[in-house]
């Protein structure tokens, strides 16, 4: 499968945020959307799933332009995970999670099937929440809704999957298992994933395609050996140091910033 | 242990809505037998199965059948309204008079009765003009609101349509009073009194055709109240659903408006008993809430009823009595908030 971006233009109060972001990216590769603050990451993938409005280009799956699906199958493809949630209105961790089966039940099927149940009880036992499904969803920690966040998205069963910033609020331990699990889940299900993020290190890390954004343009695309120093002390305006792990992976390791 | 919390969940609701239909059912016969005239129970359930045929005591129990089925239904109606609004303004303290509706048929009706006082006359023509009017109101607040752009857009709209016009409807029946010499607390507060047989089908319609209504929808409203981009994700369009949900609670509301005036606080109460019964999920919330608003109704115009044949007053206005029922509620609900 193959998900390709071109020319997508994005406006908010006539103030180009994306300005003609082309680039493709293939299943089974964990992709990065790596940025600065405001580079428009954010409004990358909500703009490739259609929740804010694009003034230009268009998104292909598989040469399928994605204006001619129905907001069904919108659903039952794409599933972004951002980092809010409105939590005034009471509701348990486990009502939250319900709702990601939608797309695919009959509009007026009143209740789950016994298989709904199993693939989000699957989820929830991979991310290790199932001790907060009966948890009020507003008395979460930072990382415990986190992790929620990313169960919804998984539960919905995309086979693009938008994770936004997913391990900001993460310890240490999960988000190495957190991050783990994702890439397994996107090799082992051919899934289209892509994880913005700023977090250069984390980038170096885990990702099997960067897509680096500046100012709402793409600046490279390509395998993580595009991250280099000159170029990302340039666009973060940081100083790095490049060293090679015993896997012979590059990391980036952030020392200083540049005036 | 997914399954687990989804059994616990469908037998919570079972359990809620027998407990529930029970008390409905039983309080309906106690608010048929109790008044001046008390009925005993068995005369009731009797004359109810047509097994007996007292013709005083028919008299007086078709009376009562009347208010009852009146309160049953303005309070489910008012139950499902208050779900509906709390859903689409993502905020548990909204309650459906927010709407801007109550206080538009209010003014409506006023006017009416000012230009031409003979209309007191027709309770269909009144109850017209005040289901008019709230449709009126809250097209307004529809309109003010850039047509429901955002459920905070249509409070804040509904709002100020209610502060206008609650001033001019105050004003307007003050005026009907000198003109009419009715008592003008009825229509602000509510009262089963002055329903009619004829006024039952129209309220029964309206009541069945919006909750049915509400049922199609509960599953955008379970993915809009998290935000937009949950309902758009998951195939949804949010604004259609504010759209839907305010239309058929303006509908349920100014039905009940026209037909047992206004009764507060039952909207805001119900959904969260229920919250508190059958948790958050909308499929489940919304019959549940249905149930105890009526209950709530008939409860109160019971107590109306008591306090009238002990004291041998006139009956106190129903919203009276689900103020003092709903205040401390209120309160306490404000207060969990402040907290937080
Ligand atoms: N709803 C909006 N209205 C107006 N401007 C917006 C809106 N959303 C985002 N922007 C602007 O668009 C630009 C890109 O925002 P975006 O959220 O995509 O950045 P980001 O790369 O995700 O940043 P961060 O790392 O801080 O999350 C920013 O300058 C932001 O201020
Ligand atoms: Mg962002």
């Amino acid at each position: 499968m193959r998900l390709a971006v071109k020319n997508l233009v994005v406006e908010y109060n006539s103030t180009k945020v994306l300005d003609e972001v082309t680039f493709e990216v293939l299943d089974g590769e964990l992709t990065f959307v790596l940025g600065p603050n405001g580079a428009g990451k954010t409004t990358l993938l909500k703009a490739i799933s259609r929740l804010v409005n694009v003034v230009g280009g268009s998104v292909y799956i598989d040469g399928k332009d994605l204006r001619n699906y129905s907001p069904r199958e919108v659903g039952k493809a794409f599933a972004y995970a951002g980092p809010q949630v409105y939590r005034v209105l009471p509701s348990t961790v486990f009502e939250f999670l319900l709702i990601s089966r939608y797309p695919h039940q009959n509009r007026l099927q009143y209740v789950e099937s016994l298989d709904d149940i199993k693939v989000l009880d699957e989820v929830v036992n991979e991310l290790n929440i199932g001790g907060l499904l009966s948890r009020k969803l507003e008395d979460l920690s930072s990382g415990e809704l986190q992790r929620v966040l990313i169960a919804r998205a998984l539960i919905q069963k995309p086979t693009i999957l938008l994770l936004d910033e997913p391990a900001a609020f993460l310890d240490i331990k999960y988000r190495i298992e957190v991050l783990d699990m994702i890439k397994n889940l996107t090799k082992n299900r051919r899934l289209i994933t892509l994880v913005a993020n700023h977090d250069l290190h984390l980038t170096s890390l885990y990702a099997d395609r960067v897509i680096l954004l500046d100012s709402g343009r793409v600046v490279a695309v390509g395998g993580p050996e595009v991250l280099t120093k000159e170029l990302v002390e340039k666009i973060f305006k940081v100083r790095v140091e490049v060293l090679k792990n015993c896997y012979g992976r590059n990391l980036i390791l952030p020392i200083r910033a540049l005036d | 242990m997914a399954l687990q919390t989804y059994r616990n969940l469908m037998r919570r609701f079972t359990l809620s809505m027998f407990f529930l239909t029970t008390s409905l059912t039983l309080l309906s016969i106690l608010s048929i037998s109790v008044g001046v005239v008390s009925v005993g129970f068995k005369d009731v359930v009797d004359h109810l199965l047509g097994i007996s045929s007292h013709t005083f005591l028919k008299g007086i129990i078709d009376l009562r059948v009347i208010r009852t089925s009146a309160s049953v239904l303005a309070g489910a109606s008012l139950g499902v309204a208050g779900v509906l609004i709390q859903g689409i303004t993502r905020n548990p303290l909204a309650e459906p008079y927010i709407l801007g509706i109550s206080s538009t048929a209010l003014s409506v009706v006023s006017l009416a009765l000012i230009l031409n006082p003979s209309l007191i006359n027709s309770r269909t023509e009144v109850m017209l003009y005040s289901f008019l009017g709230a449709l009126l109101g809250f097209l307004f607040t529809l309109m003010l609101s850039r047509l429901g752009s955002s459920g905070l857009s249509l409070v804040l709209a509904g709002i100020a349509v209610t502060s206008i016009s609650s001033g001019i409807s105050h004003i307007l029946l003050y005026l009907v009073q000198s003109v009419l010499r009715i008592p003008y607390v009825y229509l602000l507060m509510g009262s089963t009194t002055s329903v009619l047989k004829a006024d039952i089908p129209t309220l029964t319609l309206t009541s069945i055709i919006g909750i049915s209504a509400s049922l199609l929808i509960v599953k955008s409203l379970n993915a809009y109240i998290y935000g937009d981009e949950y309902s758009r994700q998951l195939g949804f369009n949010p604004r259609l659903t504010i759209l839907t949900a305010a239309t058929i609670t303006s509908i349920l509301t100014g039905m009940s408006v026209a037909v047992v005036g206004i009764i507060g606080f039952v909207g805001l109460a119900s959904p969260h008993i229920c919250r508190y019964l059958v948790g958050n999920d909308h499929r489940f919330l919304l019959p549940a809430s249905a149930l105890v608003g009526a209950i709530l109704v008939v409860l109160s115009d019971i107590i109306v009823r008591a306090i009238s044949s002990v004291s041998g007053l006139g009956e106190l206005p129903l919203g009276v009595v689900t103020g003092i029922i709903g205040a401390p509620f209120l309160a306490y609900l404000v207060l969990k908030r402040v907290r937080e």
